[in-house]
């Protein structure tokens, strides 16, 4: 198409290198060459000898340059596959100092390292913070010891080059300076849909930098009406809405519930493995309730606020026996800064309901 | 379901027939359930599922966690979860993994009536050899831990094998492979047994002053052992017997009522013989002759 149409810039389609064996289908042990990257052309050094032929794998993202004479696939998998061969497919789990790192187990990016960041194991003029466990250390004139420095690896400790090297001022950081919307500090906002006033500061109850639409706000509940908190989570049975489909998962957690405490479900009337309807102000789920001793209601603002667990497993298709998509209670609304939705939080009613009629 | 042979054999059901002893030398493996290790995540479940391939069907949700609901022909080992209030009012989420405990004295053994469908192995693996089995249930009454489950399809009884097949290759278990945590762990007995010694010590140092193992005397010991934080009441870890004992209805079975039933074969044959010997045969008299024809002459006038 692009080839008879044109484009704005058909380029990088038409030119796409695919000398693969059969570049339809090509193998995983071309694609992990291409992603480590090769040299195009015979690569000198300063002095002009030759370091690399043309066409040979590259030792790490060192060897890459900016002038085209190179290719990688992604500059931190550099190193995982070179001419001594697949580095991925080591399987030498010496661990030399039993501290669980076997450099020669696989290969981790970047360059091989294990431990982002190691300088920091290490004291202002490069000893150890604990000597029976280095993990490099600075031997006076370079940076030596079982794990890849992440460090400029002459760099000496005087210069005063701080260990977080991604990081402009060199500094772990226990609040972001820069590139959180709702930053700088920690602040605490409630969820959107929450029983009680924002303790910290009622003017501000919600987070006002949060993505929220128009249509979606309008479908808040609040706590007259749906005076219980659910959360959603995941049961260690199951992988999201897959594994539903897999026989030996839908064998070993089958059919949908909520978990809800002792004290609840004595006030609702709502029996072990009895059926209840859950509501929000945008949905309902009928399934049964797993009434548990791991929950109980929660002295918030000196009231009891009872919680409701919503594992969200189940759906209208599947090996495992049909039931309601728990996201038709959560509220949509996005984080600040990730627009992670806030899934954790919100506000329901629950009352005993009879089965469904199949 | 293994690959161990007839000259692994150390205990045979219902055979008088000596066991071969060529393998007696060897070490007795043992399965070592660190209960307070456990995630519940029933990863060894699905393993178990898997190696041996069998497959329940999917059930409902009861009111817990417990899926399937119990052990049937096709769930060889199942959770069971307990939510526990310990004497200072926390609670304790208390998850054991049920199966087969291989005893050292198997009880489904003794009961066992058909020949050769129960077997121990040399290194302690009690094995259930379908193909001999008939389906009397006999094994369910003889198990102190109400293991077995008899299949309504072809009428067999299955629990766990603890991986016969996989041991006998220098392999572990299918659950202690897939364990996540190490709470499932398998080697020789004596080994388990003294790592379980410091699992204890550490849950001891831990405020758990009834720590202890579960390797009950009363069925000789067991090749599948539990680290409890409360070994003092198994009772708590959804009804794991405190004192296990093979019932005794199998040693009336098996040690009393077989002599006694034996006896009275033997005492109706010898007594019958006797009134052969002494009585003779019973034959029809002339007397038995005549009275026939006057009924029978009777029958007609009527």
């Amino acid at each position: 198409m692009y080839r008879k149409e044109g484009g704005a810039f058909p380029d990088p389609i038409l030119n796409l290198t695919r000398n693969y064996t059969n570049p339809v289908e090509p193998n995983p042990e071309e694609l992990a060459k291409e992603m480590n990257g090769r040299a195009l052309v015979d690569i000198k050094d300063s002095s002009g000898a030759v370091t690399l032929r043309s066409g040979e794998l590259l030792d790490g993202f060192a060897q890459l340059r900016d002038d085209g004479t190179t290719e990688s696939g992604c500059w931190i998998f550099s190193g995982s596959f070179t001419e001594k061969g697949n580095q991925m497919a080591r399987r030498d789990a010496t661990d030399p100092r039993e501290q669980g790192i076997a450099p020669n187990w696989a290969w981790a990016w970047p360059a091989n390292r294990r431990i982002l960041y190691n300088r920091a194991g290490a004291d202002l003029a490069g000893k150890p913070w604990n000597p029976s466990k280095p993990i490099i250390e600075w031997d006076g004139s370079r940076w030596v010891g079982i794990d890849v420095p992440d460090y400029g690896p002459t760099t000496n400790p005087s210069e005063g080059v701080g260990p977080f090297i991604m990081n402009d001022e060199g500094l772990g950081r226990l609040f972001a300076r820069e590139g959180l919307v709702d930053g700088p500090f920690p602040e605490h906002y409630e969820p959107f849909e929450s029983p009680i006033a924002n303790p910290l500061h009622p003017k501000v109850q919600t987070n006002p930098a949060a993505r929220v639409f128009a249509d979606d706000r309008k479908a808040f509940g609040d706590a007259s009406e749906f005076p219980y908190v659910a959360t959603t989570y995941r049961l260690t049975e199951h992988f999201h809405f897959w594994t539903k489909h897999a026989l030996i998962n839908a064998i070993l957690q089958p059919e949908e519930f909520v978990e809800i405490g002792e004290a609840l479900a004595k006030e609702k009337g709502i029996a072990q493995a009895g059926w209840v309807r859950v509501s929000s102000k945008r949905g309902v789920v009928v399934c049964k309730a797993n009434v548990t001793k791991r929950i109980r209601p929660m002295m918030v603002d000196g009231k009891p606020t009872h919680v409701i667990g919503v594992p969200i497993h189940w759906g209208f298709t599947g090996l495992a026996r049909k039931g309601y998509g728990a996201n038709t209670l959560t509220p949509s609304v996005g984080d600040a800064n990730v627009q992670t939705p806030e899934f954790k939080a919100f506000l329901v009613n629950i009352e005993a309901t009879s089965a469904p009629v199949t | 379901m293994t690959n161990l042979q007839s000259q692994d054999f150390v205990r045979i059901s219902a055979s008088t027939l000596t066991p071969p002893s060529v393998r007696d030398h060897e070490a007795e493996v043992a399965k070592l359930i660190d209960v307070s290790r456990c995630i519940g995540c029933k990863a060894c479940q699905a393993a178990c599922m898997e190696w041996n391939n069998v497959r329940t069907d999917i059930g409902y949700f009861e009111g817990s966690y417990d899926n399937p609901s119990d052990l049937d022909p096709g769930t060889w080992t199942l959770m069971r979860f307990t939510e526990w209030e310990n004497d200072k009012g926390d609670l304790e989420w208390l998850i054991r993994k049920d199966g087969c405990m291989h005893c050292e004295d198997p009880g489904c053994l003794k009961a066992c009536p058909a020949p050769g469908a129960i077997v121990q192995y040399a290194n302690g693996i009690v094995d259930f050899i379908s193909e001999n089995c008939i389906g009397c249930g006999y094994c369910v009454k003889g198990c102190p831990f109400n293991i077995p489950r008899i299949s309504k399809v072809d009428h067999k009884s299955y629990k766990c094998t603890l991986c016969s097949d996989r041991v006998g290759v220098g392999m572990e278990p299918a659950c202690v492979k897939a364990c996540p945590t190490g709470a499932i762990l398998f080697g020789s007995k004596s080994a388990m047994t003294e790592w379980a010694g410091e699992r204890v010590t550490e849950l001891k140092s831990r405020g758990f002053a009834n720590a202890g193992l579960y390797d009950p005397p009363g069925v000789g010991g067991t090749h599948v052992m539990y680290v409890l934080h409360h070994a003092d009441r198994p009772s708590l870890y959804a009804g794991l017997p405190d004192n296990p004992r093979i019932s005794p209805l199998v040693d009336i079975w098996k040690g009393l009522l077989k002599p006694v039933s034996l006896a009275g074969i033997a005492f109706a044959a010898i007594a019958g013989f006797l009134h052969w010997i002494t009585e003779g045969p019973n034959e029809v008299q002339p007397e038995d002759e005549a009275e026939a024809r006057r009924l029978m002459k009777e029958d007609d006038a009527r």
